[in-house]
């Protein structure tokens, strides 16, 4: 798969689809840079299931909750909502092979059925949502958190599913079964 | 535990969810096979007590289920049944008859041996004694019913309980490895598996190593190793969507 450049406005936009970019980026320290370089959109679901934003302390090794708040309050991050439409026309792609987190679903709807994110990239580090956004005719916009940091000069020790080499695997899997049909409802 | 047993070797599903204050435990069969539900907010006791009572309802599931019967005299008998068969599942007769012998004195159980067999037993202190009733070794309901009522045993049966009052249950096993299992061949996304284990993601390897999966760090397995989350870029998910399942690594 030829995969193009996916934004075009002045700053490059990305889509944190799942909980692990973002947890990664805290892990990692990465957060503040990654938010100033890009236009991040996070999905409302997303920010809004406040259990799946905790972070490991380091020292006591509890759980702490991500104040995601205060980023989207100040606009460093941007939430969008997708519609009930925008979800009913990605279910009716899909034959339910594939099973996603509702934050994820948003997040691709909102890819397949708006305009203004006609452009968006994609990061996620999760196989099910890349095959799921390679089914409905998205896998040219995934990108791996990986490649972003790089992109904006970034460096990183990042897990193998923030991976380029993941991402890449992973589309051209999921790319197999879009030309398949695996995961439609109505293969072709 | 009972509930593992009828997973393990009968491949009934039991699954505990918070059905608030109007839930009661039930049942199902279908093509994804038989299945129980039990409240979370049932005590300990009363969970294993519940399964085997849904369990005689599996069992009779072909002759008779109470859905599909209006007949009240017919339920109340039936639901009657399966008490009868949760009693007996719960404490086989020969079992008790084992229980009193070890605990007689001069051929007599004090009635305060009774709380601590019930505990030992996992059945609550009034199942125990109505089963003695109908096993004989009570010769009246009146009886029972005094001990039953007795409230210095009813105090010793909530103290001795206090502990495993607030024991939770744990998912099902085979729920737990159907559900990583689908993760690990790339249905399932990991925000979903978390979801379905009920933890956040950050916490999902934890919440996987108690439920006996370890996921090793991420680029530590060796080559020629079982298959674990370092796979995942080199595997082959369409050889496993026909319905191979991939093994597991257990802890």
């Amino acid at each position: 798969m030829t995969r193009q450049e996916p934004w075009v406005a002045a700053k490059p936009r990305c889509v944190l689809l799942d909980a692990t970019p973002i947890l990664a980026l805290q892990a990692t320290d990465a957060w503040d840079a990654f938010t100033a370089a890009y236009e991040v959109v996070v999905p409302e679901i997303v920010a809004a299931n406040e259990a799946l934003f905790h972070s490991r302390d380091g020292l006591t090794g509890f759980s702490q909750s991500i104040d995601l708040a205060a980023d989207i309050e100040s606009g460093r991050i941007s939430i969008a909502s997708a519609t009930v439409d925008d979800l009913l026309r990605l279910n009716e792609l899909l034959d339910g092979t594939f099973d996603i987190h509702d934050g994820e679903r948003e997040a691709l709807a909102l890819m397949l059925c708006r305009e203004e994110y006609e452009d968006i990239a994609f990061c996620c580090g999760d196989r099910a949502a890349v095959y799921v956004a390679c089914i409905i005719g998205c896998g040219d916009r995934c990108r791996s958190l990986e490649e972003l940091l790089q992109l904006v000069g970034q460096s990183r020790t990042l897990g193998h599913s923030m991976t380029e080499a993941f991402m890449d695997t992973h589309t051209r899997q999921g790319s197999e079964y879009r030309i398949t049909g695996v995961g439609l409802r109505h293969s072709r | 535990m009972l509930q593992e047993a009828i997973q393990d070797q009968f491949d009934v599903l039991v699954w505990f969810m918070d059905t608030g204050d109007v839930g009661s435990a039930a049942c199902t069969r279908g093509r994804f096979g038989s299945a129980i539900l039990i409240p979370t907010c049932s005590v300990p006791w009363r969970r294993d007590y519940d399964t085997a009572h849904e369990l005689f309802h599996l069992l009779t599931w072909d002759s008779y289920h109470p859905s599909d019967v209006e007949d009240a005299e017919l339920t109340r008998k039936a639901e009657k049944l399966a008490d009868s068969f949760a009693a007996a599942l719960l404490m086989p007769a020969a079992v008790v008859r084992q229980e009193l012998a070890a605990r007689a004195v001069d051929g007599k159980v004090p009635t305060a041996d009774l709380v601590p067999l019930a505990v030992e037993l996992d059945v609550s202190f009034e199942a125990l004694v109505w089963r003695l009733l109908n096993l004989h070794y009570l010769d009246a309901a009146e009886r029972a019913r005094e001990i039953i009522e007795d409230p210095a045993l009813r105090d010793v049966d909530r103290r001795l309980r206090e502990r495993d009052r607030t024991r939770r249950p744990r998912l099902p096993e085979r729920y737990v490895e159907l559900a990583y299992a689908a993760w690990l061949n790339g249905r399932l996304s990991r925000a979903r598996l978390a979801e379905y284990l009920d933890c956040s993601l950050v916490d999902l390897p934890r919440s996987l190593e108690d439920l006996g999966i370890l996921e090793p760090p991420e680029g530590s397995a060796p080559p020629g190793a079982p298959l674990t989350v370092d796979d995942l870029a080199n595997d082959d998910p369409a050889g496993t969507l026909g319905g191979c399942e991939t093994p597991l690594c257990p802890a």
